[in-house]
């Protein structure tokens, strides 16, 4: 399997991308389209008391005004992760309460977009306002509620026997504190519903899992599955932020079926911040004990999160806490506390991001105190076997990662005392990290067709978030047809194509290109040839129009087996001036471990981009919420900074290790987040090399380092 | 009514005075390609040139472009064939969700005109010496596209691009691969 698989191809989707044909949720054109604009509250806890809309409505272009008051028919879903989910539990315009600031109170339609702003803008509200909850330090906590079934506590070792007495030659203990981020994908959240007769409709929305989108849809709207079609064939970036239907979606296609108009919403930037979305702020407690040799005794981590009032979504930091490391103790909890606050949801690597800056800054802090080098210590407690499941990990390479990852940056050069680097005025300081994410495998299905012109024909409900799935399909077709990447066409994104899975957990790779394998051998038997050469004779000969065939593809019994995880490690530079506390990220090294790299250039760029919002979070990324009114002080692309190409250096990309065929029949596990795991330790870790400070709450802004 | 020149063809519009250019090619030209990012001039999507030079068209209304050319992603490539800054992008992996893209490739082909035309930047060393195509640096790239923000974080791939396009040879956008891929 090596004629296309890992080789370096461009983009499938790359010149519909760079001449702005593609098409992205908002840009769909429907004839006689209206335009609606949200309107959100301005307190954070409360009610409201008396809303204003006559002005709004006698504004010229008004078509309608939604309220809490007149709400459009929606009808409440099972919202139960399987069958059908929305992000927030609340179904928007259900009552007059106030959970948070930014909350949809309203939307105004009109025949433009500027007449829609601008009466949207004339709604006069009256709140009976309490004062909110949104201090994280003052909150109440409770032992979280698990998602997925998962224990959100656990205890092993002498922690389960009650008998606890662990502590070694050296013990590190800590807090560490992530701040809240914000996904900000750059295509605002958006959409169009366009029904036709109130009983079948077509949105064109971005969503990064297009079949859970149409069984959202169709239970809102009381109307059987088939009746809702969902358009993504492109997605402007989504983070974890773009999975299920928001508020707004669910609003704007419920509104569309009243006025009977095909209708546009565009989320604001600015309302963007307060309701699709964020990452938790978490604070995290962590104890480690080792032996002399750095041979960790125990682990201890408590996390703690923050939900909203309308859903909760404990952000699970220490899920990936039993995989890393041996340790024969171990006590893990996570616990939740409510804020007025919007939904927090999951945002790249969720849990294992904070998780693992907590986890891999101690590891540091470890190392110094015993006086052990960082990468050899992490060699020292490398692990076989997933420390909860006790299964053996398969297809693991971590220790290459450490090693080649070593050398390619010269670490061997480091000079181990803090601030003993300098280059000039400026301090010099080199961290490191471990990366680590689970890897997982869904079912799905694809189509293929061979069709009379030589072209293989691709068609799946998935979809491409940038992630360079397009790519990764075409040439699995490729390489199992015997055809040329630029013979296969890939159609994606549509709900009336086969359930090509969800673009989430960095499973879509691992979860569909087997499918596409398993379709382009069936293809061919049913070709009756060899090869699509062959097969594309056959087909001209018996004068079909296609050869057709349908496949899925899904994990059996493996994971009882085996445990499947990505392995990495990041080395990195950083400068500091000190005297005006300017931090920066000079020089980067990620060493990664995916079992087969299928795109050797968009897996790379899957990588940077990870690390990239790793060094973001970082360094930069907060969003704070103003203590007395509850809206977040940060409110658009200029308040909440995120990387500019001025901040980032080149981010130099390897991968390890062999196919992980174990996994699946492609041997591929998924890139698209382990990225990110272990950045702000590296370049935490890298500081305190550079200056003696130990940052323990992110991100490191400029206070932090006078 | 306002007339525009958009990508050479005269456009006639019936717009209000408070549309920007912006949404005045998406909404009404049906002219997608330039992107809304944040609608306030903080993220660089919506790059258009205008007399060619490069302008985030979310910040200018469309009644003020009247006598101006404009340009958008969709006029650059002629046919079936891409200008050479989109082969660049495509070739270097600038881009993955695409949404930032064709305010990128509006900036770069705007930025290597500036620098052909001699002009410096914040971290040019010596003003009176501006950098060439050739002698163009990876910061001095950086610096000079900062006002386009890329989430998805294309920026080494996209600083490649723009070294191509100035003639210049740029690293390859692919992962070494250091092992056994055999199997
Ligand atoms: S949309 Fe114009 S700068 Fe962001
Ligand atoms: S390519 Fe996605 S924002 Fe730049």
């Amino acid at each position: 399997m090596n004629q296309v698989i890992g080789k370096s191809v461009n983009r499938k989707d790359g010149r519909a991308k760079v001449t702005g044909q593609a098409t992205y949720g908002a840009e769909h054109q429907i004839p006689n389209l209206v335009h609606g604009y949200l309107v959100t509250a301005t307190i954070a806890n409360g009610s409201i008391r008396n809303i204003d809309t006559q002005q709004a409505a006698a504004t010229p272009g008004v078509i309608a005004v939604f309220t809490h008051k007149n709400p459009p028919k929606i009808f409440k879903p099972t919202n139960n992760w399987m069958t059908s989910k929305i992000y927030e539990a609340r179904l928007p315009l259900s009552d007059n309460k106030i959970h948070y600031a930014g909350q949809i109170v309203g939307l105004v339609v009109a025949d433009t977009f500027e007449r829609a702003r601008d009466a949207a803008h004339q709604i006069k509200i009256e709140y009976e306002t309490h004062s909110p909850q949104i201090n994280a330090q003052k909150a109440n906590y409770q032992q979280a509620t698990s998602i997925f079934g998962e224990d959100m506590e656990y205890l092993a070792g002498e922690f389960e026997t009650g008998d606890i007495s662990v502590s070694g030659a050296a013990t590190v203990e800590a807090i560490y504190t992530t701040e809240t981020e914000i996904h900000s994908p750059m295509e605002p959240h958006a959409l169009v519903a366009h029904w036709d007769n109130n009983d079948s409709v077509t949105i064109y929305e971005p969503t990064q899992w297009v079949k859970g989108s149409q069984r959202t849809y169709a239970e809102l709207c009381g109307v059987p599955q088939e009746q809702v079609r969902i358009v993504s064939p492109y997605i402007g970036g989504a983070f974890g932020c773009k999975a299920f239907p928001w508020s707004h979606g669910v609003l704007c296609v419920a509104a569309a079926r009243e006025i009977k108009r095909p209708l546009k919403v565009v989320v604001s930037r600015r309302q963007m911040t307060a309701n699709t979305g964020h990452r938790s702020q978490t604070e995290q407690t962590i104890r480690l004990a080792a032996n002399k040799d750095g041979k960790l005794r125990a682990i201890k981590h408590i996390a703690k999160s923050c939900t909203s009032p309308v859903e909760v979504f404990p952000e699970p930091c220490t899920g990936i806490t039993p995989v890393i490391y041996a340790t024969p103790n171990m006590h893990l909890k996570q616990e939740i506390a409510v804020l007025n606050v919007g939904t927090p949801t999951f945002m790249r690597a969720p849990g294992e991001n904070p998780g693992m800056f907590a986890l891999e800054s101690a590891m540091d802090e470890l190392a110094w105190e015993l006086n052990i080098d960082p990468v050899e210590l992490r060699l020292r407690n490398e692990t076989k076997e997933h420390q909860r499941t006790k299964l053996p990990f398969s297809a693991k390479h971590f220790a290459e990662c450490l090693k080649i990852g070593a050398e390619k940056f010269g670490w061997s050069d480091r000079q181990m005392q803090p601030r003993s680097q300098q280059q000039g005025e400026l301090l010099v300081g080199w961290g490191m990290a471990a990366a680590a994410f689970p890897a997982l495998r869904n079912r799905a299905e694809a189509k293929i067709r061979l069709l009379p012109d030589g072209i293989a024909h691709v068609l799946t409900s998935a979809n491409d978030v940038g992630t360079g799935a397009y790519t990764v399909i075409a040439m699995t077709a490729a390489e199992t047809l015997g055809l040329p990447v630029e013979n296969i066409r890939v159609e994606l994104g549509d709900s009336i194509m086969p359930n090509g899975g969800m673009a989430g957990g960095s499973q879509m790779t691992a979860t569909l290109t087997p499918a596409v394998l398993t379709a382009c051998q069936k293809v061919l038997e049913t070709a009756k040839a060899q090869n699509a050469k062959e097969a594309f004779a056959n087909l001209r000969e018996s004068g079909l129009t296609a050869y057709e065939a349908t496949a899925s593809s899904a994990p059996g019994e493996e994971g009882k087996k085996f445990a499947f995880n990505s392995w990495g490690a990041h080395f990195c530079e950083v400068t500091v001036d000190e005297e005006i506390a300017r931090l920066r990220v000079t020089r980067w090294v990620s060493v990664i471990n995916i079992g087969r790299v299928l795109n050797s250039k968009t897996a790379a760029s899957q990588i940077r981009g990870g690390v990239i919002m790793g060094i973001g979070q970082a360094l930069m990324e907060e969003c704070h919420f103003d203590p007395n009114i509850g809206y977040p002080v940060v409110y658009d692309l200029a308040t909440y900074h995120f990387p500019a190409h001025a901040d980032i250096p080149r981010i130099e990309v390897s991968f390890v290790g062999e196919p992980d065929l174990n996994f699946n029949p492609m041997g591929a596990r998924g890139c698209g987040e382990i990225g990110i795991t272990g950045v702000a330790a590296a370049v935490t870790n890298a500081v305190y090399h550079a200056t003696g400070k130990r940052i323990r709450s992110l991100p490191i802004t400029p206070d932090k380092l006078l | 009514m306002i007339k525009l020149k958009i990508n050479g063809q005269f456009k006639t519009l019936d717009v209000e005075p408070r549309v920007t250019l912006l949404d005045a090619l998406r909404e009404n030209l049906g002219l997608t390609g330039s992107k809304k990012g944040c609608d306030h001039g903080q993220c660089g999507a919506c790059t258009v040139l205008i007399d060619g030079q490069r302008a985030y068209s979310c910040l200018t209304l469309a009644v003020m472009q009247e006598d101006k050319e404009i340009t958008t992603i969709e006029d650059l490539a002629k046919g079936d064939d891409l200008h050479p800054v989109q082969t660049a992008f495509l070739k270097n992996d600038g881009f993955q969700c695409g949404y930032c893209t064709p305010g990128q490739i509006c900036a770069s082909l705007a930025l290597l005109d500036e620098v052909k035309n001699g002009s410096v930047s914040y971290v040019t060393a010596d003003l009176n010496n501006p950098p060439t195509l050739a002698s163009l640096s990876e910061t001095e790239i950086k610096e000079r596209m900062s006002g386009n923000l890329c989430r998805c974080s294309a920026y080494n791939g996209i600083v490649a691009a723009v070294q191509q396009a100035a003639g210049q040879t740029p690293p390859s956008p692919a992962a070494s691969i250091e092992h056994s891929q055999a199997g």
